[in-house]
């Protein structure tokens, strides 16, 4: 038995030696990549095909003498922190990770991916409100690769043209199209800017909580104003709210529903069951102005576990990404996702669908709440589940929009 | 395949090799330290219980991969994969102490085996697998690995490997639920011996028919696809199965019936067999003179006559011709007979042993001894006692005993 133990563990130690100097028959080295889908999305193999074969392809051109196997796992976000801490603590962590850039801050702020350094000149590539969303003391916590913004997707036999504005989505509402929408705090923020309660919600998030109260009454009616809306589209019949992010896909996809708000990530699912129905564009404004949507800036992050050799490959890989090249054939294969390389402009003129990617995320950049106090957004994040509640027990009729405006200013204070 | 090539990309770092390397050396420094003498007396005194003094090996392996884990937390090592196998040696270690102390006072040494070789030992080894798989992959996304379709449902790695589990588990497993239901029943009831076993296999099939309509469920076959297996079934039983399917319908049919049932004892070519098992194409019956299974379809009971010692009652008559010379009165031989009969170990007092002339000759006579045993299988055995019994009590007059 001991004798077999020092066999297998020799036979492992040189083939761990000869896999570093890589003399192996297969002279490959391994990368291990993490896909964390946000929220409660999914990913299937096709869709980690379509983000990384290119991108593997080009790597394979330009280093031709290196030999590389990728293994990717997809890990559920709610599960990502716990199972991190347990495969880092076994030297079985990741070397690559692709999440949100708020869960890689996080991540690192609890020591589970490292931080890297980046050469000046690639810094100065990305967009500078991108980088400042990964930056951290001494470095950046992660790499952006893409955004991912929010947009409304609708089914387009039902619906020739999109919604422009919140008075026509009820409009649809009351002709008999069914509209989805969610009670999950980032997914129903975009209705904030359009009604004028984003800046009193951001005063809210973003003061600290032993500083005097930062809104008057105008605030105050203004955060009711959004909540009776939220109220009244609840009133119609054709308004259904939803707890679960993913039944609002579903419920799109199998035609229970013509239009509901989505992220850009999910455009990949929704075009293969709806086909050319699937209608994509940016969400409707209001009376106090644009859409204030959510958009999710992906990014690579890097394990702790790594090798040097691999945190090598694994920093060319993830470098790689920000070629200009490489962030255009990104967008034009996804159809979902945006450059972070200013030097990079979306491709606009060749898809529709890249257009109004593209008016999302400004409209994210001109008006979201995200966008503007990111930091105020973790604050968000903590109190999530907590808004959610009171937001469903305003749409059930539970309690009014007064009694819902006070709570919430409750919540966001003291979280 | 691919997936697991990549796994070796773990051996190239320097945390896992480390580690590695700290399991190595903890597992064959126990081994060596355990059988030291130089580790001797000071380090065991003798007031120690005997398993501390000299651990069993696994203990010992156990203890020496906890040790290891400050030692590399102190050299600012990761130490969870040490941890990792550390519980595994643990939990074998567990389930090997479960085996001496619990199953093998509890039950008796074949069901104990049984139950630790086809269920406790291949799960605990099935959860090391799974736990392996999970620390180098994610089993949840392993698990939604597309296997084909069936039927028109989607089958995925996960739902066919729960599938088999369950299975196995109900086909190896259904044994003791059932037989305490048995247990119960002929307690509550008053079921003979042969009822309760026949109640077992019945509560078997059952569950193990439950398990594959479950199975079938599970896996998401739709009512298209199981008419179709019926179809495909139906034109099976036609050719190759109806064998199969005949023996099944028969073991069905007989546990019903009740007329071969574990436990009784049959009549095959010539020679008294107890049935052990009613399986779902044959019986296994037990011959006690060679001590030979003999594995029988079950349509034979069915389709052609069988004697049985049990059918009313357990009870075998069994009957010795003698013959001795006409030198004793007929009337006392007979008497002699019966008495020795009755005094023969295994012979019943009631009803009682019966001796007759059976033929008068010439300078002999042949007669008849009649006597009933309770166990039908041990006749072979009472009877050549009996045979040896008669002998010293004619001696010296010639007997001869058939």
């Amino acid at each position: 038995m001991a004798r077999g133990l020092t066999l297998a563990l020799g036979l492992a130690g040189s083939l761990g030696l000869q896999a570093c100097q890589g003399t192996l028959p297969f002279q490959r080295q391994t990368l291990i990549i993490y896909v964390v889908p946000p929220g409660s999305s999914t990913l299937t193999k096709v869709d980690i095909d379509n983000f990384w074969n290119p991108l593997v392809t080009a790597y394979k051109r330009l280093h031709q003498g290196v030999h590389l196997n990728f293994n990717f796992v997809v890990f559920e976000s709610q599960r990502l922190k716990q199972e991190l801490r347990r495969r880092n603590s076994r030297g079985l962590g990741p070397d690559l990770l692709v999440v949100n850039a708020a869960t890689a801050i996080d991540l690192l702020n609890q020591g589970l991916i490292s931080k890297l350094q980046v050469p000046a000149d690639v810094q100065n590539s990305l967009q500078p409100w991108v980088l400042s969303r990964v930056r951290v003391k001494g470095g950046l916590a992660a790499l952006p690769i893409a955004l991912e913004p929010q947009l409304s997707c609708y089914n387009r036999s039902r619906i020739p043209s999109p919604p422009a504005t919140l008075d026509e989505l009820l409009q649809l509402a009351a002709k008999g199209k069914s509209i989805g929408l969610s009670v999950s705090p980032p997914n129903i923020w975009w209705t904030i800017g359009p009604l004028g309660a984003d800046q009193p919600l951001q005063a809210l998030m973003e003061t600290p909580v032993d500083r005097p109260m930062p809104i008057d009454g105008r605030g105050r009616a203004r955060i009711t104003t959004w909540l009776a809306w939220l109220r009244d589209a609840a009133r119609q019949s054709h308004v259904n709210f939803f707890n679960n992010d993913e039944e609002l896909l579903t419920g799109l996809s199998n035609g229970q529903l013509d239009w509901t708000s989505c992220l850009s990530f999910n455009l990949p699912r929704l075009q293969a069951k709806m086909g050319a129905n699937l209608g994509v564009a940016s969400l409707p404004q209001g009376p106090h102005g644009l859409a204030s949507p959510n958009s999710l800036l992906r990014v690579v992050a890097f394990g702790v576990n790594s090798s040097p050799q691999q945190r090598k490959r694994a920093l060319e890989l993830g470098l790689m990404q920000l070629n200009p090249l490489m962030q255009r054939s990104l967008t034009l294969n996804s159809q979902q996702m945006l450059p972070v390389n200013r030097f990079a402009p979306a491709p606009v003129a060749s898809s529709a669908r890249i257009q109004a990617l593209v008016n999302a995320e400004e409209q994210f950049q001109r008006s979201s709440l995200f966008a503007r106090a990111p930091l105020a957004v973790n604050r968000l994040d903590t109190v999530s589940p907590a808004v959610e509640n009171l937001l469903t027990q305003l749409v059930v009729d539970v309690i009014g929009p007064e009694q819902a405006s006070e709570r919430l200013i409750g919540i966001l204070r003291h979280p | 395949m691919l997936a697991m090539v990549s796994w070796l990309g773990f051996l190239q770092r320097p945390d896992v090799l480390v580690q590695l390397l700290a399991i190595a050396l903890a597992v064959l420094l126990a081994r060596r330290l355990r059988g030291s003498p130089w580790l001797g007396r000071p380090f065991r005194p003798s007031w120690l219980p005997g398993w501390i003094r000299r651990p069993p090996v696994a203990l010992a392996e156990t203890g020496a991969l906890v040790l290891a884990i400050p030692l590399l937390n102190l050299a600012g090592q990761e130490s969870g994969l040490v941890l990792l196998i550390a519980q595994l040696k643990a939990a074998w270690l567990a389930l090997e102490l479960v085996e001496k102390l619990l199953l093998s006072r509890w039950l008796d040494p074949v069901m104990a085996s049984r139950l630790s070789s086809r269920l406790l030992r291949p799960a605990l080894l099935l959860a090391t697998l799974l736990i392996g798989l999970d620390a180098v992959d994610n089993l949840q996304e392993l698990a939604n690995l597309p296997m084909g379709r069936l039927f028109g449902s989607a089958v995925n790695l996960g739902s066919l490997f729960e599938v088999v589990v369950v299975l196995y588990v109900l086909v190896i497993g259904s044994g003791p639920p059932a037989c305490a239901i048995g247990w119960f029943c002929q307690r509550g009831l008053g079921m003979t011996e042969g009822s309760r076993r026949a109640l077992e296999l019945l509560l078997r099939y059952l569950l193990v028919s439950l398990g594959v309509l479950w199975a079938l469920g599970h896996l998401g076959f739709n009512q298209t696809g199981l008419f179709a297996i019926a179809g495909g079934l139906s034109v099976g039983l036609g050719f190759g199965v109806k064998e199969v399917f005949s023996n099944f319908i028969s073991g069905l049919w007989l546990l019903f019936e009740g007329s071969v049932r574990p436990g009784e004892v049959l009549i095959i070519d010539g020679e008294a067999c107890e049935v052990r098992r009613l399986g779902l194409r044959a019986a296994v019956l037990w011959r006690s003179s060679d001590n030979a299974e003999l594995l029988i379809p079950n349509q034979t009971f069915f389709t052609s006559t069988t004697a049985t010692f049990t059918g009313s009652d357990r009870m075998r008559r069994g009957i010795l011709a003698a013959t001795l010379t006409n030198s004793l009165a007929p009337s006392e031989v007979v008497s002699r007979l019966e008495q020795v009969a009755t005094a023969q170990a295994g012979v019943l007092i009631e009803p009682a042993a019966k001796a007759s002339v059976e033929q008068l000759g010439d300078t002999t006579i042949r007669y008849k001894l009649t006597y009933w045993i309770a166990d039908p299988l041990s006749n072979q055995e009472i009877s050549s006692a009996l045979k040896l019994a008669l002998w010293h009590n004619f001696k010296p007059i010639d007997i001869s005993l058939n």
